[in-house]
């Protein structure tokens, strides 16, 4: 049985469409990727499933229960990792955890055990009893992340928990995050690094305002696309773009040399792609430009999303 | 029960917050000393501006002329000043200095020494007609305070037959008059012996003394107005919490709205509580006011008016959306409600129409409770159950609308 079932989910705001129809289930142990750029819609959605927003339609079920009426003991199966450092700086890191463990009903012995080992979890064993406000950003965001793990719920919403994390600490996290999904936790990961939701997102769901656009395993998401051509020449770019308007995207790279990108469309036949490379490369040699180098590039989800929507994730 | 922990981390917060101890003990008590000592001077002379200044010239300077101005010195409703010139007496009363001129005259005893029983008996028809200028004393007014001459006339002839009547009596009919001294002591003796101890000084029962009068309104004003920056910190709480995500941390934990907003709002009533407790414990420690007669029935009122303070902080906080609209608001209402209910004028300076204005804030129910029991012999302790009811309907209405806001913006 699905943990979380989104079934035919949409939230409108002063009128316009935030989420739209958009529907995904979640197994246990399965780590299920939002992906999408600021304001698609991940935010209000994942508020919604927290309880925290009330859909205008669709139905959203924790565990089988619908979430605008979990009962206290079907809430401690969610636990949330807001975007920004949800916890407070004039507290310790250990008064942190136990007071997010206490409002969780934990007690005792069992909350000491906890706070130890979500301490030992994240790293900060050796910092426990500092003030918050004395932390680093990167431990802020560890700390943040603990939080929402101290109650062992069975599905954890991770917002964004790499933005402005360090290399060592974002490492860190998505280690972390992995050994949830290793104990059968399920977790949503919302992001717009795509390169973080390929490495660790065993399904992502693509959405861009408020609609899903694609979803499924991110390799098989992949498969179906094709690589670009890459051609790197010796001309400038105002000199050789304007023979190849349509046909190609031109790059400068710097005051001698141009970047051409022949882009492999999921509708375009392999015939119908070679003969579009040969007329760039025709065109280029009419216009006297000296090919440098010609490659052929993966597909990443970034680039998939740039198929789907004529956008970059970061636009 | 989980609402306990919230109220234990805001508790815990506070704390270490240095801010939370200066603007809500430090604060006021700054203010209370610098008005104290700045505006000590006015609350006197306000009390000093309902008395009559009286100007004395005694040219008989005798025991008798003594006895007549010791009465007039007694009398609180007069500021009494002695003169030996009288061309400076009567300058300063054609200046207004003082209102009126005493002036007993070098016959003063030998008009006395004339008398007989029947000029004390029938003081209109006899000897002294109903006057004082026939015992030699002259009563001049001048131009600023004309009707109280005739007010001081009346008095300083009552007092001069109350003081010159044992000794008229005493040469008229010895024997009577001892009888009579007599009687009146044995009388005198059985008053005190009935009254035991109890009698003792009645300046003012309430323990305040001319010197520390000022704090008695200062103190629990300041300390209203303080009260309710409480106000601003708990609204400020929200807004952090909220913009730091932890209020929606708490939320989605397994505790109940009602416990959240519970728990929220019990450390700053506990803070509010304590903040007033400390500066009554200050202002009688550093200032010497006094707890009146009943300080057990400060309780309520402490509580009462907390309760009011914190309720309108929750309120606010569900009105304002960002920390800066907490600071302008905040205190823009908070200073507003102190200046109307009386906090920065005393109620009783105020024009009816104001003080009947004040009473649309719990400020006002407030000051109005604490000065019955504070600066009244005998308070009336129906006003001050009705002020601390009104203050607890402030705090449940301002409670319930906070909580059905919270709830909607949900």
């Amino acid at each position: 049985m699905s943990i979380l079932e989104v079934s035919h989910l949409t939230k409108a705001y002063s009128g316009k469409a935030v989420v739209d129809d958009l529907t995904f289930s979640i197994e246990p142990g399965e780590i299920f990727g939002l992906l999408g750029p600021n304001g698609a819609g991940k935010s209000t959605t994942m508020m919604m499933i927290a309880g925290q927003r009330r859909p205008d339609g669709g139905s959203i079920l924790l565990n089988g229960h619908p979430v605008d009426d979990l009962t206290a003991g079907h809430r401690l199966d969610l636990g949330l990792v807001p975007q920004e450092v949800a916890i407070y700086p004039d507290l310790t890191g250990r008064e942190n955890l136990e007071f997010f463990g206490q409002i969780y009903g934990m007690r005792g012995a069992r909350l000491r055990d906890r706070v130890d080992h979500v301490l030992a979890d994240i790293g900060l064993t050796e910092h426990a009893h500092q003030a918050v406000s004395t932390f680093s950003g990167g431990m802020k965001r560890r700390l943040n992340f603990g939080a929402g793990l101290l109650h062992e719920p069975r599905l954890v919403i991770l917002d964004e928990p790499t933005v402005g994390v360090d290399p060592q600490s974002r490492s860190h996290l998505l280690e972390s995050v992995q050994r949830q999904a290793d104990q059968g936790r399920a977790v949503i990961y919302a992001s717009h690094y795509m390169e973080e939701a390929e490495s660790i997102c065993d399904r992502v769901a693509i959405i861009d305002a408020g609609r899903l656009l694609k979803i499924g395993v991110p390799t098989e998401l992949l498969e179906n696309s094709h690589s670009n051509v890459w051609i790197e020449v010796l001309a400038t770019a105002d000199r050789i773009a304007p023979g190849l308007k349509g046909v190609a995207d031109v790059q400068s790279v710097n005051d001698h040399e141009a970047q051409v990108v022949v882009r492999r469309e999921r509708r375009d036949h392999p015939a119908e792609f070679s003969r579009r490379v040969s007329a760039v490369l025709e065109q280029l040699a009419a216009a006297d430009a000296e090919v440098l180098s010609i490659e052929t590039r993966d597909h990443n989800l970034e680039q998939l999303f740039l198929d789907l929507t004529g956008r970059n994730l970061r636009d | 029960m989980n609402a306990w922990y919230v109220t234990k981390k805001d508790l815990r917060l506070l704390a270490r917050d240095r801010r939370t101890v200066f603007v809500l003990v430090a604060l006021p008590l700054a203010f209370i000393s610098i008005l104290g000592l700045s505006t000590g001077q006015l609350f006197s002379e306000k009390s000093k501006s309902t008395r009559v200044k009286l100007g004395v010239i005694d040219q008989d300077q005798t025991e008798l002329s003594g006895k007549l101005l010791t009465e007039v010195y007694r009398l609180r409703a007069l500021e009494t000043k002695e003169f030996d010139d009288r061309v400076e007496a009567k300058r300063l009363l054609d200046n207004g200095k003082i209102d009126v001129l005493v002036v007993v005259g070098p016959h003063y005893h030998e008009r006395v020494e004339g008398l007989d029983v029947g000029d004390l008996f029938y003081s209109d028809l006899g000897r002294l007609q109903g006057h004082p200028q026939n015992l030699d004393i002259e009563v001049e007014a001048g131009s600023f305070l004309a009707n109280a001459a005739e007010v001081v006339q009346e008095l300083v002839f009552a007092f001069a037959v109350r003081t010159i009547a044992p000794d008229v009596l005493k040469s008229s009919d010895p024997k009577l008059a001892l009888k009579l001294l007599v009687q009146a002591k044995k009388a005198a003796r059985e008053r005190s012996e009935e009254e035991g101890d109890a009698a003792g000084p009645t300046l003012d029962s309430t323990g305040a003394s001319r010197a520390n009068i000022v704090y008695q309104t200062l103190v629990p004003s300041y300390t209203v107005m303080f009260v309710f920056f409480i106000v601003n910190l708990m609204a400020r709480s929200f807004i952090t919490e909220r913009d730091m995500q932890t209020l929606m941390r708490l939320r989605i934990a397994d505790i109940s709205r009602s416990g959240l907003l519970l728990g929220k709002t019990v450390p700053f009533l506990c803070v509010s509580v304590v903040q007033t407790l400390l500066l009554f414990i200050a202002g009688k420690a550093l200032f010497g006011m006094s707890w009146g007669k009943h300080p057990e029935l400060l309780i309520p009122v402490i509580i009462a008016t907390s309760l009011a303070a914190t309720a309108l902080g929750l309120l606010v906080a569900t009105i304002v959306r960002s920390e800066s609209q907490v600071t302008a608001y905040g205190n823009f209402l908070v200073l507003i409600m102190a200046g109307i209910s009386g906090c920065l004028m005393p109620r009783n300076w105020q024009p009816e129409l104001m003080q009947q204005v004040g009473l649309i804030t719990p400020h006002a129910w407030s000051l109005i409770a604490y000065e019955q029991l504070l600066n009244r012999e005998t308070p009336d302790l129906a006003v001050v159950g009705r002020s601390v009811g009104v203050l607890l309907a402030f705090a449940a209405g301002f409670f319930a609308i906070g909580s059905w806001r919270y709830r909607r913006a949900d």
